[in-house]
């Protein structure tokens, strides 16, 4: 099975779980930490590793922290070398969670996690220099 | 071929450029839409929401029926939007190969018409009387009618809700 882990400061992460199943639906896959200003980072710690303590050899996780460079990220690069079904993306953001919810069982992780990254950042834009790439494009084409 | 047709208020957005595009495979979007086409901004906002690999077409009612009964459309799996039961029937009156016609979300926004209450078929679809006989003579045409706003919801039969 294919789980999921957003880790932020603060409730960002929990926001956009939130998000996600406002616009996916329920996702009882993914498991969220928000780091709070009382807490610590052993908070993140201790969650995701009980989390992979209880991986099979069947599960693949998938982590996502709020940006490179925070704590949030550092500690969860940690998990990294504890075996090979267990990745790590940065840069949170809806559409890079909502391209790992939605992809298929058969895909590799390397290609969805690929696909998540590119997604992530094509969501990126100044609106008002939106180019119309297809305006008036053919159907048949 | 014919995916389906969401009928949905808000045309494209997150549910069904991204989950349901994704869900049903489809390549092409196809918005069945007489108002839309004067509304430029709203065109540009709409193709936003569509994911790379997919391509979104803004189209009258009857250009859309023109397009979907060329036989050289049935190489593409297309997804059909449209805000209205009555656009539905429309296409479905002209073109009857759908599979499926799907009721996203429709009807919560001016809850009233004439002080009378819309009935409330599900958590998302709100219908008035008109709305009522229009999607009674969509289930005639013999197309399976169902209310689902994502995949990962269960779907309700329309005909076991709408009395």
């Amino acid at each position: 099975m294919r789980k999921i882990v957003l880790a932020s400061h603060g409730l960002f992460a929990k926001g956009i779980k939130d998000s996600i199943e406002m616009i996916c639906g329920k996702q009882p896959q993914i498991q969220v930490f928000s780091m709070l200003r009382e807490d610590t980072t052993e908070v993140v710690y201790s969650g995701v590793n009980d989390i992979i303590e209880n991986l099979t050899d069947n599960d693949v996780l998938v982590m996502i922290s709020d940006f490179p460079g925070g704590s949030i990220n550092t500690t969860l690069m940690s998990f990294l070398e504890r075996n090979e079904n267990i990745h790590l993306l940065t840069g949170l953001n809806i559409m890079m969670v909502m391209e790992l919810v939605l992809a298929n069982q058969e895909e590799t992780i390397e290609s969805i996690k690929e696909r998540a990254v590119m997604s992530a950042k094509n969501s990126i834009r100044d609106v008002e220099k939106l180019v119309e790439t297809e305006e008036g494009g053919n159907f048949y084409d | 071929m014919i995916s389906m047709i969401r009928v949905d208020d808000r045309l494209i957005h997150g549910q069904v450029a991204v989950v349901w595009s994704r869900f049903l495979g489809v390549d092409r979007i196809v918005v069945a839409n007489d108002e839309i086409l004067e509304n430029k901004t709203q065109i540009m906002a709409l193709k936003m929401a569509v994911p790379a690999g997919i391509k979104p077409f803004f189209i009258s009612i009857e250009d859309t029926i023109k397009l979907l009964s060329n036989p050289k459309s049935d190489r593409f799996k297309i997804l059909v939007v449209v805000n209205k039961p009555e656009d539905a029937l429309k296409v479905l009156k002209e073109v009857p190969q759908i599979p499926l016609v799907n009721l996203g979300n429709y009807g919560r926004m001016n809850n009233y018409q004439n002080d009378v209450k819309k009935q409330q078929l599900s958590k998302n679809i709100f219908v008035t009387n008109e709305d009522k006989h229009v999607l009674n003579e969509l289930m005639e045409t013999g197309v399976k009618v169902n209310i689902q706003a994502v995949p990962a919801e269960s779907d309700i039969q329309l005909k076991d809700v709408l009395k």
